[in-house]
């Protein structure tokens, strides 16, 4: 019983790091730069879905769309202000942007929002379905279900439409690329907004499951990027199957160990790719950091 | 009708000359070779022609426009094409999909006709990275032939190949030459570019040290 329950906890853990993971994963790929302030995205894409919901009382699914859309915006945003006017400069500087990007949206919504907890009004507290030995709410149901379907989006977008193959070859050998007359900056413009998008969604998905603050999207972006680096950097298929493993593992973890631990357990397991298979579980060795 | 013009090129790096004042004229439907030895300067000709590296002086003209000016991508889409001397594919992509991002064409009957041309039609599924040195560029003379490319640049396109392939990229570059395509090919075996071309330049340290007629 308790098991199943950790194991379908974990699978829904995984589905809301995965949406953030694949954005990271494009974008790494892309830039060869982490982008450490994605979480923060999704949490402003998370205070959108509020505003909308709670603030104009519009139905939450609206509230859902109008914070995808604006993640897409924001994450072409800051593409154009803190990433491409330092483009030539070592990825390190980059990596210090993203820190900055993530205080500064951070505090913006603190501003006006304040710290304290903020939640969807969903109505009062599900009763759980029991089936298969495990207890599922309808919510955590819905949050499995959208994070699929657009995963299945992802795989579309990338294989099957032509921004998705020129933002593949950007990422293959960017030069190549631009001698094929493909405009490079505006396929990066186009991976942002697809992954801003999706971190947006995940951060609406993750604030119907716990709460909204404006530290919200600081740990799942590092569960994110765990997955990212387990999964093998620059790989999709790879950052899902990574956000899997670390949500279960975490989950599943906590039958041994204190809960107090869940955390920590994705960190060891960063750790221990890190030094045994730093290509991760679908990397390929001479590929990704070093290319 | 003149195809591509430079007028008096020069590229520096550091305090190293790459290229100095080189000044040439290419009719269109022409081959030109171009010889020299290493680091003479040729693909950084090549280089600052496609705006992958930015001249320190000089101007690029293609068809009468000036392009010098231009980003690489723009460059690109006016039909010049170019074959690599190294890491000309997308590895991680199918042989048609590494033709189809080349173009706005999603015709798949089209790059199948191309990938029989260039004799890799039975690979079209595969990953390009599965391809021999020879097959990749095979399959980056379809993707200059999918784009129809009317300036084409061949950087040592027989480099490491194996003889079949050698023959098969001849008679691919007849086809293109056939078709009226202007062409400038970097290549050192001698009896070769006076088969396939029909001028000559020689770089010498930078400099335009000669240039013959081959008809």
């Amino acid at each position: 019983m308790v098991f199943q329950q950790l194991v379908v906890n974990g699978i829904i853990a995984g589905s809301e790091y995965a949406l953030l993971a694949i954005g990271l994963t494009l974008i790494f790929g892309i830039l060869r730069i982490i982008h450490f302030a994605h979480g923060e995205v999704a949490m402003v894409g998370a205070y959108v879905a509020f505003v909308v919901s709670v603030s104009l009382g519009l139905p939450l699914p609206v509230g859902f769309v109008v914070a995808i859309c604006f993640g897409a915006l924001l994450g072409m945003a800051v593409n154009r202000f803190a990433f491409k006017p330092l483009r030539k400069q070592h990825v390190w500087i980059g990596l210090i942007a993203a820190i900055a990007v993530s205080i500064l949206l951070q505090n913006i919504i603190a501003l006006f929002f304040g710290n304290e907890i903020k939640t969807y009004n969903l109505g009062p507290v599900e009763k759980g379905m029991e089936m298969f030995g495990f207890i599922i709410t309808k919510t955590q149901v819905l949050i499995i279900v959208v994070a699929v379907a657009l995963m299945i989006l992802t795989w579309f977008f990338i294989k099957k439409t032509k921004t998705g193959q020129q933002a593949r070859a950007v990422a293959d050998n960017r030069h190549l690329a631009e001698s094929l007359g493909i405009d490079s900056e505006k396929v990066i413009a186009s991976t942002f907004a697809f992954g801003s998008a999706l971190a947006a969604a995940g951060g609406v998905l993750i604030a119907m499951e716990t709460n909204l603050d404006p530290m919200m999207g600081l740990m799942p972006n590092i569960k994110a990027f765990a997955a990212v680096i387990v999964g093998g950097v620059g790989s999709v298929p790879g950052a899902i199957l990574g956000s899997y493993f670390i949500g279960l593992t975490e989950n599943i973890g906590i039958w041994y160990l204190p809960s107090g631990y869940k955390d920590a357990i994705a960190f060891f397991i960063l750790i221990v790719f890190l030094l045994f298979r730093p290509q991760g579980i679908l990397g390929k060795k001479k590929e990704g950091i070093e290319q | 009708m003149i195809a591509l013009e430079l007028k008096s090129i020069s590229k520096h790096f550091g305090g190293v000359t790459a290229l100095e004042n080189v000044s040439f004229k290419l009719e269109q439907g022409k081959t030109l070779g171009l010889i020299g030895g290493n680091g003479s300067g040729k693909t950084t000709l090549l280089n600052v022609i496609t705006k992958m590296i930015s001249p320190n002086s000089g101007e690029v003209h293609f068809k009468g426009k000036r392009v010098d000016n231009l980003p690489a991508y723009k460059i690109a889409r006016l039909g010049i094409g170019r074959i690599f001397q190294i890491g000309g594919i997308f590895n991680n992509m199918t042989l048609l999909e590494n033709l189809f991002v080349a173009t706005n064409s999603g015709n798949e009957e089209e790059a199948e006709r191309i990938l029989n041309e260039v004799g890799l039609v039975q690979k079209k599924n595969e990953k390009a990275a599965t391809l021999s040195g020879g097959q990749q560029r095979l399959l980056e003379f379809g993707r200059v032939m999918i784009r129809n490319d009317e300036l084409i640049l061949l950087d040592e396109p027989f480099a490491g190949v194996s003889e079949g392939n050698c023959k098969k990229i001849e008679e691919v570059i007849g086809k293109l030459q056939k078709e009226g395509k202007t062409i400038i090919l970097i290549e050192h075996d001698s009896k070769r570019i006076k088969r396939i071309c029909n001028q000559l330049i020689e770089l010498d340290e930078g400099k335009l040290a000669k240039k013959t007629n081959i008809d």
